[in-house]
């Protein structure tokens, strides 16, 4: 499944309006796409802290109210059974106040979404992402330690993931165990992986 | 023993393993858990790759030692980084006594950074004559997915928004 088509059911899993086997069809390709899972994430974040927020409510009233204190702004009043031309004059004051009113709306909905995605430029280059990394971590131990475990549910997803789709056995491949420091881990691989005596 | 359940076997000792080191970690230096962080990312990173070019065994054959090589490499180099900015720090609160050592220690500073830099453009250049085009493509699509992953990890480390 692409992407594109994922993050389109993925907010319809999140309302709730996803079932059978487009809802199987999305865990599968979430199970082995991170950044469709970290998007999966963000938009239920986003879900979440929106649903938190006070739905804005105005009475029928302050709605007739707001609508009067707008014609009179415009300096119109329409007439019972006949609705005036506007002149262009009017015009040109109401579509200021509905672009006014798109803004405002649009700051709003930044506001409550938590602002646009941003691309930080640390997070552009290999090294670049580290450092910041360190950087954010090195006087923050308990930081250091969420994030080292979010790294390490990362590789078990990976791993259950990849099981049926990896071209190799990455588990029994020495040049990808190489990359870890230490004995335990070979222990660990030899007592339980494929080379198992 | 079927191949599923070995796999499973050995994905829980991996856990398990990842694990006993993230609770050791708390009682190690920072440094340490720095590095351990650093190499687990380096894990993260060969496996997801592996996946998202489907590189074959020859390749991850070729692949995997100089990865592995290069980021020991930048690893020690991180490590040499880390002490001449100390050095150099320090050399600055002393002031007008040390004066004289502040130019060859920030030559050095800048050096190291070169050397790290050199490595990545290394293994970029290397990576160009082992992937076919549409692993390239598909290579410079993954770094900036998994870049910009764990900026959202550590975005998601912090907790929730304030």
């Amino acid at each position: 499944m692409r992407c594109e088509r994922a993050r389109k059911w993925i907010s319809d899993d999140l309302d709730g309006r996803l079932a059978g086997r487009r809802a199987e069809a999305l865990a599968r390709h979430l199970r082995s796409c991170a950044a469709c899972r970290a998007y999966r994430g963000d938009l239920a974040l986003i879900q979440v802290r929106s649903q938190a927020q006070p739905a804005p409510s105005l009475t029928p009233g302050e709605w007739t109210r707001f609508e009067r204190s707008l014609e009179r702004e415009l300096g119109y009043a329409p007439s019972p059974g006949r609705r005036p031309a506007l002149v262009p004059a009017v015009r040109t004051r109401l579509a200021w106040v509905g672009a006014g009113i798109i803004l405002v709306g649009a700051t709003v909905f930044f506001l409550v979404k938590g602002g646009p995605p941003e691309l930080d430029p640390a997070f552009l280059s290999y090294e670049g992402s580290l450092g910041q990394i360190d950087r954010e971590i090195r006087d923050n131990p308990d930081l250091a330690d969420s994030f080292n475990r979010l790294v390490m549910a990362s590789i078990g997803d990976t791993i259950r993931a990849g099981q049926s789709d990896l071209p190799i056995d990455l588990l029994a491949n020495p040049d990808f165990l190489e990359g870890w420091a230490g004995e335990t881990w070979e222990d660990i691989h030899n007592s339980s992986g494929p080379n198992a005596p | 023993m079927s191949k599923y359940i070995k796999s499973g076997l050995t994905v829980a000792g991996l856990i398990i393993f990842l694990g006993f080191g993230s609770v050791a970690a708390q009682d190690r230096p920072a440094g340490a858990l720095q590095e351990r962080i650093r190499r687990n990312i380096h894990t993260l990173r060969l496996l997801q790759m592996t996946q998202a070019l489907d590189l074959s065994e020859n390749q991850t054959a070729a692949i995997f030692p100089v990865m592995n090589r290069l980021e020991k490499d930048k690893a020690d180099l991180q490590r040499q980084a880390a002490e001449a900015v100390r050095e150099l720090r320090a050399l600055i609160r002393e002031g007008k006594a040390k004066e004289e050592a502040l130019p060859a220690a920030a030559d050095k500073v800048t050096a190291l950074r070169r050397e790290i830099l050199a490595k990545d453009a290394e293994l970029e250049a290397f990576l160009e004559g082992e992937l076919t085009p549409i692993q390239r493509a598909k290579y410079v699509l993954f770094s900036i997915d998994f870049y910009q992953g764990l900026g959202q990890g550590l975005r998601r480390a912090r907790g929730p928004l304030r």
